[in-house]
């Protein structure tokens, strides 16, 4: 194997890694960093609504902001109502 | 089609996922997070964005650039701003390093020390996030942004369009984030533009055709593969003979005039 084959291999595992760490297992720091840092502003705001479907396209079900758990279809619903109320820019 | 395809609110579930590709997901329309805005989110919470970086590398190990050439909605609109007869420069390989530049300071660490409210960082200047959100949103609402932080909007986004209209992607070439990081994958994508000696009688018009004006001399020397490749095959258009996107083996010999 040479170099190039090396390094596209090795890329693909740490990529499905990070994506199965980063999309399931440490989503709740993004919650606890925001508290720490008090930084929850519009920005946050979107990236928190962005994390919570992010758990929803994997597993179908997820918690949103105040803890309960919606399915997708209901959270699809809630989604595009705040969504044409709000822009980060 | 890019630009539609990435901007409606069908399968709106898709919005919590990046691709690679500028496309600001602040507008409601737009269907894909983009990866740069997430970036400097988590920069500003100090958390490494595991997902995000994993998805692009995934994209990156496997295409590398190949968004930038053919999906990217703000690349299209730089091709037709090129076509206005205006006065045409040159960039210096040199000014092409400025995209590093802004990636490291005002992606990652002005969040990281300011946060994301700061008027500096990339989001807050981005010339594909004034054009897709918030002069649109500045007109459904029908309300004036802040003074200061939308004078240095609608400056970043004239002078984008003005250097745009001088140079052939200018914008991809000295200033975007997304591409600084994309490229670095370039070195070992899957697919790349591969080149066929036998077919290669020295004309140079692959050179010609470059919208990176990527050289030989100048940064393909030897067998490397450069990051600021696109993977358009505009070389690949002209030259059929000798040049082609080849999905093939790693070790595929690269782009190589």
């Amino acid at each position: 194997m040479n170099r190039r084959t090396i390094l596209f291999v090795t890329s693909i595992l740490i990529a499905l890694g990070m994506i199965v760490y980063g999309g399931f297992c440490s989503t709740y720091k993004v919650y606890e960093m925001a508290e720490t840092q008090n930084r929850e502003g519009p920005f946050y705001d979107w990236f928190k609504e962005t994390e919570i479907v992010v758990g929803a396209t994997f597993s179908g079900v997820q918690r949103v902001a105040d803890g309960r758990m919606v399915t997708l279809s209901s959270y699809r619903s809630m989604m595009h109502q705040k969504l044409w109320k709000f822009c980060p820019s | 089609m890019s630009a539609l395809a990435l901007n409606s609110s069908f399968f709106f579930e898709l919005k919590s996922i990046c691709l690679p590709v500028l496309n600001c997901h602040s507008c409601p329309l737009a269907i894909f997070a983009c990866p740069i805005g997430i970036i400097g989110q988590f920069s500003a919470l100090h958390l490494f964005p595991f997902l995000i970086v994993g998805t692009l590398l995934l994209f990156g190990a496997f295409i590398g650039r190949f968004f930038c050439g053919w999906c990217c909605p703000f690349g299209l609109l730089q091709e037709v701003l090129y076509k206005i007869p205006t006065p045409k420069v040159h960039i210096t390989p040199h000014a092409e390093k400025l995209r590093y530049l802004v990636l490291a300071v005002l992606v990652v660490a002005l969040p990281f020390f300011f946060g994301t409210s700061t008027p500096l960082f990339f989001c807050k200047i981005c010339p594909p996030a004034t054009i897709q959100s918030a002069l649109p949103w500045a007109i459904i609402r029908r309300e004036l942004p802040e003074l200061i932080p939308g004078l240095l909007r609608v400056t970043v986004l004239l002078g984008v369009v003005f250097l745009a209209a001088a140079n052939l992607r200018a914008f991809c070439k000295m200033a975007c984030p997304l591409g600084a990081l994309m490229g670095i994958f370039n070195k070992f994508s899957l697919l790349f533009v591969i080149r066929d000696d036998t077919g290669c009688n020295g004309c140079k018009k692959c050179e010609q055709e470059c919208p990176m004006e990527i050289t030989y001399d100048n940064q393909i020397a030897n067998g490397r593969r450069s990051s600021d490749c696109i993977l358009c095959a505009e070389c690949g258009r002209k030259c059929s003979a000798s040049r082609r996107l080849g999905i093939g083996r790693v070790n595929a010999r690269p782009f190589d005039p």
